[in-house]
């Protein structure tokens, strides 16, 4: 086989966004299973083999050993009792029908799958308004990607710190614009409900990572099709909607899977603004905040395992479902549009 | 002193440079030059949500300059009628924030460089090198973004206990030794950029791989690997799940966790406006590496949609 | 612009001095006469750092070396650190750490046991030898019969109150005076009602009192309405009981009429987190009563020391009920895998002891647990009301899953207040929450002098 037909099968070049997704499930460099394989590789083949193996080893040791072993690990103690310390219990399947009729594991998982709802689709929408602007034709530009950019690297309990202020009631600016529409005052951190939504509002200000991937894309997208579209008389609205939207849908269904993945495991804000309580009335427990608590408050190492590994399967189950609902309505093909 | 091999990595430099793209002042997408109407609302929406992206930043500075007094008052004041820097050597000796900056700063230097050259060489693998399966493989890569952390968390603390590191800064450093999918990810998209032509000529010079790296592929992707380096770094001086678990005393902490305990141990006797100066002195790091390397950092993550 | 060759070279440098720093900075192997102690936390290192002077000043303290490390706790009760630290192997000596979750820790194996360092090296009985301490902080400290920790300062709790607040809302003084009266419900609630004032808008700005604020955890009124946790003949959790049926009916009772929400509010508009500690709702005279302990003290001397705030008895439900109260408090326990050595156990007999509780409670504010300190008085004398509710305070029940049930009561208490749950849903929920973790300890035993009065010297 030539390097060639190898080059052919790659994983395209583009975006990051772009190439998770335009990646063909079945396409590889390995010839048709139609032709009979051969059993031996040509010697230029099996060097470029050890090499390739050998330049990535790094990346299989730590596959074994940071994500292969504690997979492992982690299965095999969420059928035990394990409180850290000692040897572990086995108890078969108790700790997965404990954690079904748990109904702090209902509450937690209820209080992040709202926040997820809002807080994922927002940040979808902030993230690309930043990336516009991040990619309009004005000088100082630089200057406005670098002021998008800069909540983002606040690490989440400073920016926690901020707004336990600015949502105070008497000295925050939230208040002050609450009050023009409201007599009364309220404390969004001392209302069940409004905890989520504080915490919501705190981690928008993080959609600079998302605007980046977006604007990675926006400038992906060839400009002949816009001038195209102006040809046939489309304005900027048109534009962005039959152009710029459909074109972004495999950047957008990349930022919306790494989103729902980072919702499910919402943890540092809730922890530092309630000091780990998850306060008022479990409003902000979220379901890392419980799982953290089992396992480092009451060392219930075994249940806490069989918590993540729930996390885990549902988040895997989402990201399949996501996928699935999203197959019509993504555009890969940036030429055919 | 001139070699061929020199003057291959000039080139690859060079078709780089050539591909960036050279965005004409106010235009459209469609080239159409806006109407001095558009400018100016575009500019104005821009300069809002500038405004109130710079909101936490700002608020975060001004409380840091405010006496005790002054913050509790109502309503707010907008600007520190006295400017209190000595917030900022307070917040510093109320906790051993030197200590806790070293031990912040040796994790994120130490996994700058780490992450950086790891997810460089493997990600050569993927992007450069021709083996069969090599797609196949990389797809388990994509598998492992989608790995929730919770399900690492307990297993990797039983490890690094068995190990005897848990209160030493490794556990925190060397996971970055063996690349990380996304960064990976991220680098090889940039690698498959680079013309092949280059580095088979290189090869058919009798250059070995270690050397095509270093000398042809290195020095065109800089600004892929800035841009590693500066996510690598912002998570590392951030993490704070890492440090809340591993790091017991006090004289390995970071600023990220020390600052926490900090509010949590002063819990009746907070003072803010030293809180929020702690805070900024630990974004301060980070905003002037981003102004720094904002040009090659933005470059880095968009050059690799370039066509 | 830096050049690249030049930064990258100085990061590899400093990655490999980084590397060789953070291997130097692990712990030193444990000598023999030296002593790791993760001490009561930054804001009180002075204390610790008093009693380390103090023990090198002594004769058994020449030659000894004692580190003192304030180890974040990232909230109450997080045992994070410790577990890690004991799996890690990294653990201190000597850790100064809450009683009420001792048992807990000496149930998963995180304490060395004291009995058999008693036997080696005192000249009395173990029984002899716990008797220098306060009755219900050494039940504290045992799990299974054994003890695992030495108790240090303790505590109860009572309700303060601003003199010039109440006579401002005509209020008759002496209804507080704890040597004349203790307080019933109805005239704590007809008190509370007087204080309060509200705005045109519906916010208070001055408030009475409100149960479930400050102190007012479901052990505090529990114990003042005979509610029981663990019931020691049966072996059962009660949490389900009525008596926890009418803390929890308290609560939804007095949210009726302060709602929870607006409470909340006027908390966070005079008492918001950025305020300085000197501004409390209580310090600016906003609020008229609240539940606190001896710990206060230290702050109302600071911040307030020309206000007139006085304390009382917690309020009771029927004029002539008994006063009844509960402390908490700390202790030194071993964590397990330390260096035992006998220099170790004298240092934590006299940091844990007479000597050792003189030097910290009376800056501290809270009252000691060892009783000739007690005796001669070595706390605040602002604090003699709550030393005298010391006979008759319970501590919270001493069971390995303690954590567990403060955590599902203090839920319980935000719900009933909020209104998100009836006081027979909530009980019905900690029972279910708390009974399962229970089940593993089957015929669990607290010390039979738990919730028996405590001989305390009067003075």
């Amino acid at each position: 086989m030539q390097n060639e037909s190898a080059e052919a099968g790659d994983i395209p070049p583009g975006n990051v966004a772009t190439s998770i997704l335009t990646a063909p499930p079945n396409d590889s460099s390995d010839p048709p299973r139609t032709r009979p394989r051969s059993r031996r590789m040509t010697k230029a083949k099996r060097r470029n083999l050890r090499l390739g193996l050998m330049f990535i080893s790094p990346w299989i040791v730590g596959l074994v050993v940071f994500i292969g072993y504690p997979v492992v690990y982690s299965i095999s103690l969420s059928f035990t009792r394990y409180s850290g310390m000692g040897a572990p219990t086995w108890v078969g399947a108790q700790n997965y029908i404990t954690a079904l009729t748990d109904p702090l594991v209902s509450k937690a998982a209820s209080n992040t799958l709202f926040y997820a709802m809002i807080a994922v689709p927002l940040a979808l929408v902030i993230a690309l308004v930043l990336a516009i602007a991040m990619n309009q034709n004005v000088r100082e530009v630089a200057l406005y990607r670098t002021i998008f950019y800069a909540p983002s690297l606040i690490p989440a309990f400073a920016m926690s710190f901020i707004f336990i202020v600015f949502l105070n009631p008497q000295f925050g600016v939230f208040n002050q614009i609450m009050n023009v529409f409201n007599e009364g005052n309220v404390n969004l951190l001392g209302d069940p409900t409004g905890v989520k939504i504080a915490i919501v509002l705190i981690t928008q200000f993080g959609a600079g990572n998302a605007a980046l991937i977006f604007l990675a894309g926006l400038r992906n997208v060839p400009k002949t099709l816009y001038e195209a579209a102006r040809v046939d008389g489309a304005g900027p609205l048109r534009q962005f909607f039959s152009i710029t939207l459909p074109l972004l849908s495999p950047v957008i269904l990349f930022n919306l899977i790494t989103g729902v993945s980072g919702a499910l495991q919402v943890f540092t804000e809730a922890y530092v603004i309630t000091n780990g309580t998850g306060d008022p009335d479990a409003g902000a427990l979220f379901y890392m905040m419980y799982l953290y608590r089992n396992a480092f408050g009451f060392a219930e190492l075994g249940y806490a395992s069989a918590l993540a590994v729930l996390l885990f399967l549902v988040g895997l189950g989402l990201a399949l479902a996501i996928f699935r609902f999203s197959r019509r309505l993504v555009n890969y093909d940036v030429e055919a549009s | 002193m001139s070699t061929p091999l020199d003057q291959l990595s000039k080139d690859s430099a060079k078709a780089l440079e050539k591909a960036e793209h050279r965005h004409e002042l106010d235009r459209r997408p469609d080239g159409t030059p806006r109407s001095w109407w558009s400018r100016i609302t575009a500019r104005a929406v821009m300069i809002a949500l500038s405004l109130l992206f710079l909101l936490p930043i700002y608020w975060m500075v001004v409380s840091a300059l405010k006496t005790n007094e002054e913050l509790a008052q109502f309503p707010p004041t907008l600007f520190p009628r006295s400017w209190e820097f000595g917030n900022f050597a307070d917040a510093v000796t109320a906790m051993p924030f030197l200590q806790f900056f070293a031990n912040s700063a040796i994790i994120t230097v130490s996994v700058v460089v780490l992450s950086v050259l790891s997810n460089f060489v493997v990600a050569y693998g993927f992007a450069c090198i021709d083996w069969p399966g090599r797609n196949k493989i990389f797809y388990l890569v994509i598998a492992t973004l989608f790995l929730p952390f919770p399900v690492t968390l307990i297993p990797m603390f039983d490890l690094w206990a068995r190990l005897g590191l848990v209160n030493t800064l490794f556990p925190l450093i060397i996971p970055a030794a063996f690349a990380s999918a996304f960064y990976t990810f991220l680098l090889r998209q940039f690698l498959l950029q680079i013309p092949k032509d280059m580095i088979n000529a290189a090869r058919v010079d009798g250059a070995g791989e270690w050397t095509i790296l270093w000398r042809v592929v290195f020095p065109s992707c800089r600004p892929a690997l800035g841009t590693v380096a500066i996510f690598a770094a912002v998570a590392a001086w951030n993490d704070f799940m890492g440090p809340l678990i591993y790091l017991q005393d006090e004289s390995v902490q970071t600023l990220s966790i020390g600052l926490q305990s900090f509010r949590s141990a002063h819990d009746q006797d907070v003072a803010f406006n030293q809180l929020m100066a702690a805070s900024f002195l630990v974004i301060l790091p980070l905003l002037i590496l981003f102004f720094v390397f904002q040009r090659y950092f933005i470059r880095g993550i968009t050059i690799g949609g370039f066509k | 612009m830096i050049d690249r060759r030049r930064f990258l070279t100085g990061a590899v440098g400093s990655a490999a001095a980084g590397l060789g720093l953070s291997s130097c900075a692990r712990i030193p192997e444990d000598a023999d006469n030296v002593i790791r102690y993760w001490g009561m936390d930054d804001a009180n290192t002075d204390k610790d750092e008093a009693v380390r002077e103090a023990y090198l000043q002594t004769d058994a303290g020449q030659g000894v070396e004692i580190h003192i490390d304030q180890v974040p706790v990232s909230s109450e009760a997080d045992m994070s650190h410790i577990i890690t630290a004991v799996r890690g192997g990294t653990a201190p000596d000597l850790w100064w750490t809450g009683r009420f979750t001792s048992v807990q820790a000496a149930s998963i194996g995180l304490l060395e046991p004291l009995d058999p360092l008693i036997e080696r090296y005192e000249d009395v009985s173990v029984e002899e030898f716990k008797k220098q301490w306060i009755q219900f902080a050494v039940d504290e400290v045992t799990y299974d019969g054994q003890l695992y920790g030495l108790p240090t300062d303790t505590d109860a709790r009572g309700l303060m109150y601003n003199e010039d607040v109440l006579r401002e809302s005509g209020i008759d003084l002496d209804m507080f005076d704890p040597e004349q009266h203790v307080l019933t419900w109805d005239e704590l609630r007809e008190a509370a009602r007087q204080i309060t004032e509200v705005d045109g808008n519906g916010d208070y700005t001055r408030f009475g009192f409100a149960p479930w604020l400050h102190e007012g955890w479901a052990y505090t009124w529990g114990f003042g309405l005979g509610a029981q946790a663990y019931d020691n003949d049966t072996a059962t959790v009660t949490l389900d009981s009525p008596e926890w049926k009418a803390v929890y009916e308290l609560y939804a009772d007095w949210a009726e009429e302060f709602e929870y929400s607006k409470v909340d509010v006027f908390f966070a508009t005079y008492q918001p987190p950025n305020a300085p500690p000197s501004q409390t709702a209580m310090f600016s005279g906003r609020l008229g009563i609240q539940s606190t302990g001896p710990w206060q003290l230290q702050a109302n001397e600071k911040y307030a020391p020309d206000l007139p705030l006085k304390y009382t008895w917690l309020p009771v439900v029927n004029d002539g009920d008994p006063t009844y109260t509960w402390s908490g408090g700390f202790a030194l326990a071993i964590p397990s895998g330390a260096n035992i050595t006998k220099t170790l156990w004298d240092y934590m007999k006299f940091h844990a002891g007479f000597e050792g509780q003189s030097i910290i409670l009376p800056p501290l504010g809270n009252v000691p647990t060892n009783l000739r300190a007690i005796e001669e008085r070595k706390y605040n004398p602002k604090a003699e009301i709550f030393r005298q509710m010391l006979p008759d305070s319970i501590a919270r029940p001493p069971l390995p899953v303690g954590q567990a049930i403060w955590d599902t009561l203090d839920r319980g208490k935000e719900s009933v207040s909020i209104g998100s749950r009836t006081p027979q849903e909530a009980i019905e929920t900690n029972q279910a929450f708390v009974e399962p973790k229970m089940d593993l300890f089957e015929g669990y035993k607290m010390p039979d002098t738990y919730g028996q009065p405590n001989e305390v010297p009067e003075s």
